[in-house]
């Protein structure tokens, strides 16, 4: 069904000729907003690096502990419109992005655009990104160069017609590509550990991507008024939890959650599992702040019945 | 990172077969499975609560507790991986993955790795709170790795 209205739109789009050209043409960052990238910190930006959880797409495994990750591109991520595989970001000036410039990274990560102007795919949570701070995708960057080149290319993506059009995601693109800002409205006297924590979920975090429904069942934007509400799980049988005060963490306490950042407990001592380890792990590596300002964000996002909005659209 | 068996499906099935022969003895008949296996997995939660407990200094640390707890663990182990028989795929809200049933070698491995350091933890005996904290270090990245992959949320 959803397969098909998608085939419908991307169909119809290729067939609309000089339209499509024209809304699916690149918009990149206007170069006053994007800065230049200079004054970037190699340690601050490895602590975006894992709130980002660049690793966990952009990498076949994790490095030994002391030594630097090789991003050569990562597992298949299966979804219902096909294998996405994520690419080599490493500096390697061919296999990787090494040739790019600040402005090159800054688009992929905040327009979803490469070099040449191509649509990227949202598998690629840049829609999350885009609300990153310019210092800290300046310090991103300077980490990222900072890296070892890793040799060896992904392979290509394996989607099934239309979605293997590129040009396609430009009009998605137009439809769902979020802007930057908060989503969730806090009072301007939220404690400050809060701010850090919404920045951090709504912004490099992408927690949304997983924790809150999209519309068009599963192939449009976040559904914001069901931010972080659960949604069904992508890869099959389950679902991905309310993290919301109104689902099952909201009988933890703010300890609790941390302590599952931390360790992968829970409260009464069942394990992380299913997608979410791979992200406990990267939220593993971040500071006691960081984990406290995520956890107290949580518990300040308002739950979803509180809010008065009418269950999902399909 | 999920499970295909796209290219030999009747080697895959016989092999299948065979290894689930190998981990089903009679008493998964018995009772309910799916109960059973989560009063096991609720065990491990308790063994592990108890390690916390002592790692973080919030419980004094006891070393004949410690090896107790990893030997119960350690027979949770070996019995967990017998209460998955055909059938008990859903219901009785299971969290069990489908892919229990469909990758059972893979599943089986994790098993023996879990048995394995349970048992080498006990056997190792920890005498203080920082060899005892290594020991669960190595016990607890069993959890995650096989909820990643075995583990639905309802
Ligand atoms: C959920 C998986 C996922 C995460 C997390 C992720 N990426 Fe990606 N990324 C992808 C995929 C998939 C693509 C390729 C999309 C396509 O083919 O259009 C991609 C593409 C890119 C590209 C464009 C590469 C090129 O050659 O065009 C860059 C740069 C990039 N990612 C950087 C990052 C950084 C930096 C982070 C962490 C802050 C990150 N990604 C996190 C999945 C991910
Ligand atoms: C790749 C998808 C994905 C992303 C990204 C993600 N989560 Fe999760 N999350 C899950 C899944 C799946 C579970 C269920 C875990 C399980 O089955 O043990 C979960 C569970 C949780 C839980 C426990 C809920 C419960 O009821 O047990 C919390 C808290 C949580 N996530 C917070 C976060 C935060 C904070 C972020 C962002 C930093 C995040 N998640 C990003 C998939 C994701
Ligand atoms: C070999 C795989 C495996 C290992 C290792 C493992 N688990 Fe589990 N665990 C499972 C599966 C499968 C379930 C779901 C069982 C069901 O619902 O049928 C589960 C469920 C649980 C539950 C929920 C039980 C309930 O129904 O209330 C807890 C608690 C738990 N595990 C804790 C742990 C802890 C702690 C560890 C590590 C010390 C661990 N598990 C190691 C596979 C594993």
């Amino acid at each position: 069904m959803l397969e098909r209205t998608l085939a419908v739109v991307f169909g119809l789009a290729v067939v609309g000729g000089g339209a499509f050209y024209v809304l699916t043409t690149p918009r990149p960052l206007d170069a006053a907003t994007l800065g230049d990238g200079a004054g970037g910190d190699v340690a601050r930006g490895e602590r975006i690096f894992h709130v980002g959880g660049c690793i966990s797409c952009h990498a076949a495994e994790r490095p030994e502990v002391g030594a630097q990750p090789l991003l050569a591109g990562g597992e298949p991520l299966e979804t219902p419109f096909g294998t996405f595989h994520g690419p080599n970001i490493s500096p390697h000036p061919t296999d990787g992005i090494g040739a790019w410039s600040y402005a090159d990274f800054a688009n992929a990560m905040k327009r979803g655009l490469d070099p040449e102007g191509r649509h990227l795919y949202p598998a690629f949570p840049y829609t999350s990104y885009v609300k990153m701070r310019t210092q800290d995708l300046a310090d991103l960057w300077a980490y990222m160069k900072s890296l070892p080149p890793a040799e060896g290319r992904a392979p290509a993506n394996e989607l099934a017609f239309p979605f293997n059009i590129r040009r396609g995601v430009g009009l998605w693109k137009l439809a769902f590509l979020p802007e930057e800002g908060p989503i969730v409205p806090l009072a301007p006297d939220a404690p400050e550990p809060v701010k850090l924590g919404q920045y951090l979920v709504e912004g490099p975090g992408h927690c949304g991507q997983c924790h809150t429904p999209r519309s068009f069942n599963g192939a449009g934007g976040l559904i914001e008024t069901q931010w972080l509400a659960g949604a069904p799980n992508p890869e099959g049988r389950g679902g991905i939890p309310d993290i919301t005060p109104g689902g099952e963490t909201g009988s933890w306490s703010e300890s609790d959650l941390v302590e599952y950042f931390a360790s992968g407990f829970t409260p009464d001592f069942d394990s992380v599992g299913g997608s979410m380890a791979d992200v406990q792990r990267n939220l593993a590596e971040l500071s006691d702040a960081d984990r406290d300002a995520i956890a107290a964000y949580l518990k300040a996002v308002p739950p979803i019945d509180e809010r008065g909005e009418a269950a999902p659209s399909q | 990172m999920r499970f295909r068996f796209s290219s030999v499906p009747l080697l895959s099935a016989l092999a299948l077969a065979a290894a689930g022969a190998a981990v089903l003895p009679a008493t998964a008949q018995n009772g309910d499975p799916i109960a059973e296996r989560q009063q096991v997995m609720k065990d491990v939660g308790r063994q592990s609560r108890t390690l916390n407990q002592m790692v973080k200094g919030e419980a004094p640390f006891d070393a004949a507790a410690a090896v107790a707890a990893f030997q119960a663990m350690n027979q949770d182990a070996q019995r967990f991986g017998t209460l998955f028989p055909e059938g008990s795929e859903t219901g009785g809200n299971t969290e069990a993955s489908p892919d229990i049933w469909t990758n059972r070698s893979e599943f089986q491995e994790h098993l023996d790795k879990f048995a394995a350091d349970t048992a080498a933890a006990a056997a190792a005996a920890p005498q203080d709170v920082a060899a005892l904290s290594e020991q669960f270090r190595v016990v607890g990245g069993n959890c995650r790795s096989c909820h990643e992959d075995f583990r639905v949320d309802n």
